[in-house]
């Protein structure tokens, strides 16, 4: 075996791990919520959709969510706060995902949330935290996870 | 004096008397003729086991599961959804209301139909009052038999709780305030165009609204087994659960809020997703769903009073006296007439985080009866109309707890729950346990007074009539012994709490309807 060939092999496998590494959610991914690690995301007014007639209500937050594992026992749901600029943290909402089950969503079909955002925070952009909270008197919440695709300000 | 619709709604609700209101749609069709007088869907909250209606929802899940074809337990449910996914239910989109609306709306004909009794209408959960499952649906038998509303499948035990974050007061008015409908009950399939089916059960495609997301998603996995699942309907309280969805809904529209006006919406028709009692297809437009009054049923009494409120002033002028009477007599002095009177003294040790304080209270059970049959107000009623609120508030019986002359320790950062009757109690016991009454504080009750001597003693009133009405209610007759139990706890987690608190005496008041 001759050097250029060791070499594209060794490279090529190095390649392979990286992306297999890659695709794993990393360890303390802002994105990704469990028990006693919440996800932070920053929420950005939407730009207006052409077309739209629905009426426009007072500002929401829609939190999109790509996955979901339960509690390997008991349920959680998940608290959105809003960080405010003076370092406070207002909650602003619960969730709960049901049906209790696994899944994965492509960007596209994530589950949106909506969530009442106070008028004074909704021009700019805010920075929230998504917490998964147990339902203590059935478990600690272990093995619960969100996945947060991203947030948005309506 | 003027009477607003919510005000003239309210009183139907909970006064129950005068004549049909007018100005009302739904009320308006069924008044001119047409179908019978709506049925009232009441609240599970108090209601006796062996009452009429829960009786005959036990007989329709019976002979639902006993039988076959369209007409079915297993049919029914199959149209919701099984382990595998949801079949023809839409959630994550604005058809979530209706659909249910109608999907709950056929197991209440059919369960008439099968059981002959055609004032059944389907009881609701009212989970913000009663927090935990009613006990019609925890006990395995019932008269000695299989209870089918019991499912065995279920995570949450009879004495798990509701969260306030789930159930809680401050979320179903946050609920009940939002606009327009799509923030309030979910919105459009991203992209709809048109009225084709696939947008019904097109799943999560629009965008949740608290009313979904919290309570309804949270309430199914609270239960958990079964109705944490696509196959939910297979558990007999996920009526129940849904009703309550139901309710609010019908709650919000009472209270100005305004339905879809979106043809996409209410022109959809929902075609053969349910089965009429005969078994054949029963295929509703959404805008037929809007208004439960044509559809047979209401959330309020009928004929509704729109000149209840005529002279009821005074009256009400009185009953306020006779509470400011209560709590104004002095210690000691004779009740006026229709307060009844019940006093022990405290020999026991003070109420510690370790060991809560237990105070034993005779009364006479006949006149507790009344009040532990008084119907409470369904949550949310509150946000139509403050005023009927207070009235009903101040109608029917009563029953109050005064713990005098409080010996106060140095109460750092200690909260003192009150419990009535609980034979679990401990520190860990929570706020929305059914034998829960209140919780209070002292603050400056420790050490000395202003200007030095021995500081006063103080006490205490406490409302007991909600939670006597949670445990006993109608159906159990209540004890002639009311256990007065003070639990200490912990204001901040994991801070010392070394609080504790005696009363001298407590005095149990009941005040005649």
């Amino acid at each position: 075996m001759d050097v250029r060939r060791i070499l594209i092999i060794g490279v090529g496998s190095a390649l392979a791990i990286f992306a297999v590494i890659a695709a794993l959610p990393a360890e303390g991914d802002p994105l990704i919520a469990t028990v006693g690690k919440p996800a932070i995301v920053t929420a950005a007014p939407a730009k207006p959709q052409e077309g739209l007639t629905a009426d426009k209500g007072p500002p929401r937050v829609v939190v999109h969510v790509t996955g979901y594992q339960p509690a390997q026992k008991g349920s959680v749901r998940g608290v959105v706060k809003v960080q405010k600029a003076d370092g406070t943290e207002q909650e602003i909402g619960t969730f709960g995902v049901f049906p209790d089950s696994a899944f994965k969503a492509e960007t596209s079909r994530a589950r949106a949330y909506s969530f009442p955002l106070p008028k004074e925070l909704a021009a700019d952009p805010v920075k929230l935290k998504v917490e998964v909270v147990p339902d203590k008197e059935r478990g600690t919440g272990e093995g619960a996870q969100l996945e947060i695709g991203h947030a948005e300000i309506q | 004096m003027t009477t607003s619709r919510r005000e003239v709604l309210l009183q139907g609700a909970v006064i129950g008397a005068g004549v049909i209101a007018a100005n009302m749609t739904g009320m308006e069709a069924w008044a001119q003729g047409a179908p019978p007088a709506p049925k009232l869907r009441r609240s599970l909250h108090g209601m006796a086991l062996n009452d009429p209606i829960l009786q005959t929802w036990r007989d329709g899940v019976r002979l639902l599961k006993a039988a076959s074809g369209n007409v079915s337990w297993a049919s029914f449910a199959a149209i919701h959804g099984d382990d595998n996914g949801f079949n023809l239910c839409p959630h994550g989109n604005w058809y979530f209301l209706p659909w249910h609306r109608a999907y709950i709306l056929m197991y209440e004909r059919a369960v008439r139909q099968l059981t002959g009794n055609n004032d059944f209408a389907l009881p609701y959960w009212d989970w913000t009052l009663d927090r935990q499952m009613p006990q019609a649906f925890t006990d395995q038998t019932f008269n000695g038999q299989p209870n089918p509303l019991f499912e065995q499948q279920r995570d949450a035990t009879p004495t798990d709780s509701l969260p306030d974050s789930v159930v809680g007061q401050a979320v179903i008015n946050q609920i009940l305030t939002q606009a327009p409908f799509e923030t309030f009950g979910t919105s459009r399939p991203n992209g709809q165009n048109n009225v084709d089916q696939s947008w019904i059960n097109c799943e999560f495609c629009g965008t949740g609204g608290t009313l979904e997301d919290n309570p309804h998603n949270n309430v199914h996995n609270f239960v958990g087994g079964i109705m944490a699942g696509a196959g939910s309907s297979r558990d007999p309280i996920f009526m129940m659960h849904h009703c309550n969805i139901d309710r609010i809904w019908w709650l919000w529209t009472q209270g100005g809020g305004a339905d879809s006006p979106d043809p996409l919406w209410s022109g959809m028709t929902i075609q053969n997703n349910f089965f009429n009692p005969d078994g054949t297809s029963y295929s509703p437009k959404v805008s037929d769903l809007e208004t439960p009054e044509p559809l047979g049923y209401t959330y309020v009494e009928t004929p509704i009073a729109t000149a209840a409120l005529t002279g009821q002033s005074a009256a009400i002028a009185t009953r306020s006296n006779k509470f400011t009477g209560l709590w104004a007599t002095p210690k000691g002095a004779t009740r006026p007439a229709g307060i009844a009177s019940y006093s022990a003294s405290v020999t026991q040790p003070a109420a510690t985080v370790a060991k809560y304080l237990e105070i034993p209270v005779d009364v006479d059970a006949a006149a507790l009866a009344p009040v532990a049959a008084r119907p409470s107000l369904p949550s949310g009623f509150e946000m139509l109309s403050l005023t009927a609120a207070r009235q009903h508030y101040l109608n029917g019986p009563r029953c109050f707890a005064f713990l005098r002359d409080f010996d106060v320790g140095p109460n750092t950062n200690t909260e003192y729950r009150v419990f009535l009757n609980c034979d679990y109690l401990s520190a860990s016991t929570p706020t929305t346990d059914r034998h829960y009454v209140g919780s209070f504080g002292f603050f400056g009750a420790h050490g000395h007074a202003h200007g030095g001597g021995e500081p006063k003693k103080p006490s205490i009133g406490v409302d007991l009539t909600t939670a006597i009405a949670r445990v006993y209610g109608p159906s159990a007759t209540p004890p002639g012994k009311l256990r007065v139990q003070i639990q200490p706890v912990a204001l901040r987690a994991g801070g010392n709490a070394d609080g504790s608190a005696k009363p001298a005496s407590v005095e149990v008041a009941i005040v005649s309807a």
